[in-house]
Parts: C-alpha cells; structure tokens; sequence
C-alpha cells in the first residue's frame, strides 16, 4: 500500500524512521521505508544502518552522489506500493496523525502536498537568513494554500501515485541545487494531475548556514537561468523570472547586473546579520539573474 | 510452526545466509544469537515476509513464504506478532488508546470485546494498572511490556522478537523475559533475537546461531 521514500547525505534519518514506523506500526496494510544514501560515504551511514534492524524499514548507500532528482526516481523504482511519500531527510511530522492524514487524502486524489513548519524559535544568528525564508516563505497555512493550490509545493513533504509519478518523474537532467520540485509541480500540472493540499505539515529542521544557504540560492538561481532558456519554466510559474521579465521589458537589466557586480557585498551583509531581510534577498537573486545572463 | 529447507537469505543482491535449515515447533522457545551484520536481522526479516525468500523452501504459521504475496503480508503480520528493540507508542494518546487503535486497524468490532481483550494483554504483561498512562510516563521495560502486549493483541501463534532486551538494563532484563516465558507456557513459540549470554544461560533454551553465512544448533 504505502511506499514512505528518504533521500539523505551524511545526516542520520534513524529517530524520522522510528516516527514514522511508530505510526504505521498500527495500521493493517503493508508498508515499507526506503532511506537511500547520496554517495555520502560519511560516518553517519554506519548510524542509519541501524534502520536495517528496524522491520519493513532498510537503509543503502550509493557509490557517490546522483543528484537530488535522480536519487528520488531511484527511490521510486526500488519501492513496491502503490503509494509514494516522499520526505527530506532533515523533516519531523508535526503531528502524531500523519499517516492517517496522508491515508485519508488518498481517496480521490492522486498527489497530496502536507505543508512545511519551521519552529516559532528564533535560532542562532548563523541560521537567521534561512530560518527567515522558511517562515515567511514556505510555512504556509493550509487554509491559504488551499485557495491557489497548485502554486504550494515542495519534494521535502509530498504523497504521490505512483503511476501518476511514473508518467511525470524528476527531471534527471537537473544534477545542481535547486528547483527539481518545481520542474515536478510544473509537469503534474501539465498533465491535469491537480496538487490536493493538506493540514499534515512537517518540521523542517535542517537549517543552512546563512553562506550555504548563499551559495544554495546561487546555485538555484544558475539552474533556473539554464531552465529558462530549455523553455522548462515560464515567468508564470516562478515570482523571480517573472519579476527577470518585467526588468527585461524596462531596460533595466544592464543597472541590475552592475547593481549585482558591485554591491552585492553589500547586500551579502545584510543577508548573514542578524535580521536579514526578505526585500534584499529578493533583490539579490534577481540582481545575480541579470547578472548572469549579460555574461552569456 | 517454522520450517526452513535450503533457504538462502538475500538483503538485495547480497548473499547473507545460506543453506539455512531450521525447524521449529508449536510452543517452543528459541534464540538466534550471531555478530552485528551475522544475518540475524535479515533471517527475521525474511520470517515475516519483510525480505523475499529467493532460495529454498520456508513454511511460517502456515503461509508459504516462497509464494508470499504482498497483500498477504499483514494478515502475516498478525499470526506473527513482532517485538523489536527500539518500540514507539504513539504520545498523544494513552497506553491504552495505543492499544484500541491497533484493535480497530485490525478490523475489531464492538468497544465492550475489545475492552476486555486490551485488559487480557495488559494483564499478562503484568501492566494492568497502566493504561491510562502516557507512553512519556512509563519507564523503558515498561514500555517494552507494551510492544510485547501490542504482539498479542490479535492472538498471535507465534512471537519474533528482535533483542527486546538490547535498551534495557539486567534487572529490567530479567522481568521481561520472566513476561515472555510466561507468555511461551500459554503455548505461543517465541523465537528471540538477542546477543545478551547472561540472559540465555539464566533462562536456557535452545540456541541457533548465525555466524560466516551459516545457521547452526549451538548447546
């Protein structure tokens, strides 16, 4: 019935299994718990072998790193249900129903998106820029996602068909950081294959350092420019090529990019302290795009 | 009750056991000790259809697991109650909520039937007195009595238990295999996991160990 899929790398899904094999324990279908190492070859594989002893739950490695889309289709290949769950490695359901929620929504409904939570605590300074974006950013209350319901997704927390996903898959053409869970939401809709949202969210708890979460969004941003020109996705689908578009149209692409070459230390300041803000952060990406692109 | 013939054991493509030959009958008490990675895990995985069994033949309270189908497994996983190291109640609800919604998963019907059916379990597991309790509120043997009572509820024939023990401290130990021999005299097999000597030379039983990709009697 139940097919519940963990990518990781170098971080121990051993207490996410326990929770979630605590809930399915209960329920009177077959179920089972991939967790699949990206080529990590780090120490925490040894502690995830533990999930190994766990019934119905296995643990492997691959030889090195596949990306975050094609370790996800091999997830995919190696289960036996008819249903996916697919869920990041650094998540914690936030309620003990969340196998019963997921199950329910399955009646009709072919993909099935929980949500994302980050805790109300304010973390340390190093974490700020990150904790801030998932607050305001992808913590998203059901009853507000449900109003535009295909625009609310993420890869880190979603339930899917598993001949639904066949027919639609990660994009393995995508082997950097970022925007494999749009380029998925984007083909779903495509093919009519509706997004149903759900009051089921997890705990996002892996917070980037406020550089790696830099870098990330560089890197995604990198990706997006390379997807915007396959014609992969449109201003439609992503706030930041649209507003790309909207200063193409102006003329002003030429300023950004200098605005980029030349200040974005500036910008990178206010985006590690201690209350980064959205505005520049939003400011950045569209800036490094257009900076970018007059490189080509 | 168990019977495996020239059964090879298989974690994906790996060869973990082979030529393994076991034959356990109703009632009896068994362990299997082995190594960390010996292919104890991967035999009770195989036991209650969690690996397929790729080699050989292998009957368990009457379902052939050579032809095991997936749909079949979970009413295999009633006639087998497992038992393993690291067992989670749910926290939001009582020990004994915990209970009833395993009960009502298993499609029982009528409150007052299953009332008395959670009692039966608890009290055999010596937990009477708990089940209003929070999962939080019990200590880690107690606990451990409640995965064992969860094993039971849907009349199991047989008990897999695997290191049961392996969180608990030796007096803790102690009180739960003193639950499971009580257990195995009502006439349920328990076939248990475990690396813990002093435990098997305080309560002998037969011993079946895993070592170099074999199965074996041990004395």
């Amino acid at each position: 019935m139940l097919s519940v899929l963990i990518p990781t790398y170098n971080y121990s899904v051993v207490s996410l299994v326990k929770t979630l094999y605590s809930q399915l324990q209960d329920k009177d279908f077959s179920f089972e718990i991939i967790c699949l190492d990206n080529g990590s070859k780090s120490k925490t594989d040894l502690l995830n072998e533990e999930i190994n002893s766990i019934p119905f739950c296995n643990f492997n490695c691959l030889e090195k790193d596949v990306g975050r889309s094609k370790i996800r289709n091999l997830l995919a290949e190696r289960s036996k249900y008819e249903w996916l769950l697919f869920l990041d490695s650094d998540v914690l359901p936030s309620s003990d129903r969340f196998i019963a929620n997921y199950l329910e929504a399955t009646y009709n409904n072919q993909v099935v998106y929980g949500g994302l939570k980050y805790d109300d605590n304010k973390p340390q300074k190093e974490l700020k820029l990150r904790w801030v974006y998932g607050k305001k950013r992808e913590e998203v209350l059901y009853e507000k996602r449900k109003l535009d319901p295909n625009k609310h997704f993420s890869s880190a927390n979603f339930l899917i068909n598993k001949k639904v996903f066949n027919r639609v898959r990660f994009d393995e053409s995508l082997t950097e950081y970022g925007h494999e869970d749009t380029l998925l939401a984007i083909e779903l809709v495509n093919r009519n294959n509706l997004i149903h949202q759900i009051d089921n969210a997890v705990y996002h708890l892996g917070l980037d350092e406020n550089l790696v979460f830099i870098q990330k969004t560089r890197k995604a941003v990198e990706n997006l420019y390379l997807l915007e020109n396959k014609n992969k996705i449109k201003p439609e689908n992503s706030k930041l090529l649209k507003s790309y578009s909207n200063i193409k149209k102006l003329k002003m692409k030429k300023i950004l990019a200098i605005l980029f070459n030349e200040y974005s230390y500036l910008m990178e300041r206010n985006l590690i302290s201690e209350n980064p803000s959205l505005k520049v952060y939003d400011l950045y990406k569209l800036s490094y795009l257009c900076s970018i692109s007059k490189k080509q | 009750m168990l019977q495996l013939k020239d059964a090879s054991i298989f974690q994906r493509e790996n060869l973990i056991l082979s030529n393994v030959n076991l034959d356990i009958k109703k009632g009896d008490f068994n362990y299997i000790i082995g190594k960390t990675g010996s292919g104890k895990s991967s035999l009770m995985k195989t036991l209650y259809g969690d690996l397929p069994l790729q080699n050989g033949e292998g009957i368990i309270v009457d379902f052939d697991l050579k032809k095991l189908k997936e749909k079949e497994i979970p009413f295999l996983r009633r006639k087998i109650g497992i038992v393993f190291q690291d067992f989670k109640l749910l926290n939001d609800r009582s020990v004994y909520e915990n209970l009833f919604f395993v009960l009502k998963a298993t499609g029982w019907k009528g409150k007052n039937q299953m009332e008395v059916k959670i009692n039966d379990v608890l009290d055999k597991v010596d937990m009477k007195s708990k089940g209003f309790k929070m999962p939080y509120q019990l200590s880690g043997g107690e606990q451990q009595r409640i995965a064992i009572a969860r094993a039971l509820l849907n009349n199991p024939e047989m008990i897999l238990a695997d290191e049961p023990t392996g969180n608990l401290d030796p007096k803790t130990s102690i009180e739960l295999m003193n639950v499971l021999e009580e257990i195995n005299k009502t006439g349920i097999t328990i076939l248990m996991a475990t690396h813990d000597y002093a435990l098997i030379l305080k309560f002998p039983h037969k011993t079946i160990k895993c070592e170099g990709n074999k199965v074996f009697e041990v004395v």
